[in-house]
């Protein structure tokens, strides 16, 4: 596991990740990769060789996280979307959208560090309701998924609760308000989406 | 009267009680269809129409088809369409209608293409009856349509019987509504191309 130095609590997650590193000098601008999906990738969403590569956590892993982020076009495109949906205001839709809570779009985050792990056929795509939540899709013959990512309930010491609806191999399958914690998946999350 | 009725629906204040208001107005589903509900539209819409939907969002496409989260309404506001039927400035006044409302409050947008789907496909799933469809037409857009049904689950259900149906519902109408997407430069002559991505 890589050490985590001059931890620092984080404001959404608090409770449930405590403690982040600050984000190496200039990171963010090399990888574009936000807080909470550092997170997630640093606590469990990635292989330890992805880890590595991925270092940035350390100064020297800075260059080999940028060339590690942007091979993979699913995960910039997803990051990207999520980073879209950033501040923006109700009525973002052109009509009567609500706003999405940031905590909700972390989470989102934190998923995708899991997702990213997935066959490129299981790897949903994020979108934005017009009731503010995000949400995950897939819709290959063989398998349908739409993930609604949910605010917590308060109190709690998850990150958010998950809602999906699934066909696969011809079964329907519906799992409601699941805690997702941002250490791992829900087990029945990461067997829907064929994670080893 | 269920004609007066379908115009009081139609004219309800709050947009998430829409879609109720139009079942309890008429004494069987979609009752509301015979009728023009709206005192801007042309007639109400027919069978034989083709419906477009207007695709702003490269998010809104996952894997050819409509992302469901953009499917979300049918039993609250309605989902909005517009009739084949319209003057090209009616496509063109709403699409820089979102792309305007959507920069004011922070989102950038774009048009990817136009949904072009027949009424038919999703108002009746076999013989049964699917979506509903209203002739929801406004003073500029006489065209406007909506896409509506009655309630997904009985009252009392839990909230989680609710995201179920809802779940279901936005499948089943994904696949009605099929993946023939029209892009800007192909639609009308390249009426749209001035909110693609391209321009």
């Amino acid at each position: 596991m890589t050490a985590i130095a001059n931890p620092t609590a984080v404001s959404g997650v608090k409770g449930v990740l405590a403690v982040t590193p600050p984000a190496p000098t200039g990171a963010k601008g090399l990888t574009d990769l936000s807080t909470p999906f550092q997170l997630a990738a640093l606590v469990g969403g990635l292989r330890p060789t992805q880890l590595t590569q991925s270092s940035a956590w350390s100064g020297e892993g800075a260059q080999a996280a940028a060339n590690w982020f942007t091979s993979d076009a699913w995960l910039a495109e997803m990051l990207a979307t999520i980073r879209s949906f950033r501040n923006v205001e109700a009525g973002w839709d052109g009509e009567n959208s609500r706003a999405p809570a940031a905590e909700t779009l972390d989470a989102a985050e934190m998923l995708l560090a899991y997702f990213r792990n997935a066959p490129a056929d299981r790897r949903p795509a994020i979108n934005v309701g017009s009731d503010g939540l995000p949400s995950f899709a897939r819709n290959l013959r063989d398998f349908y998924l739409h993930l609604v990512v949910e605010p917590r309930n308060h109190p709690s010491n998850c990150v958010a609760h998950l809602t999906w609806y699934a066909i696969k191999d011809g079964e329907n399958i519906f799992e409601e308000s699941v805690p997702f914690y941002g250490t791992s998946l829900p087990p029945e999350l990461s067997k829907l989406v064929d994670l080893k | 009267m269920s004609c007066e009725n379908c115009r009081a629906a139609f004219a309800h204040a709050n947009d998430d009680e829409r879609a109720r208001k139009f079942d309890e107005a008429a004494p069987r589903p979609c009752g509301c269809e015979k009728y023009r509900v709206s005192p801007h539209s042309p007639g109400p819409v027919t069978d034989d129409e083709v419906l477009c939907l207007l695709v702003s969002d490269p998010q809104m496409i996952v894997d050819g088809w409509l992302h469901p989260s953009k499917l979300a309404n049918f039993d609250t506001s309605g989902q909005s369409v517009l009739r084949e039927a319209a003057a090209d400035n009616e496509f063109e006044n709403t699409m820089a209608e979102l792309v305007s409302r959507s920069k004011e409050r922070g989102k950038h947008r774009w048009c990817l293409g136009v949904l072009r789907f027949p009424v038919h496909a999703v108002r009746y799933c076999a013989s049964d009856r699917f979506l509903c469809v209203y002739d929801t037409g406004m003073e500029h857009k006489p065209f406007h349509a909506d896409l509506m049904c009655g309630p997904l689950v009985p009252d009392g259900a839990t909230g989680g019987q609710l995201k179920r149906a809802r779940m279901e519902l936005a499948r089943e109408v994904i696949t009605a509504l099929g993946r023939e997407i029209v892009g800007p430069s192909d639609f009308r002559s390249g009426l749209l191309m001035r909110f693609s991505k391209a321009s």
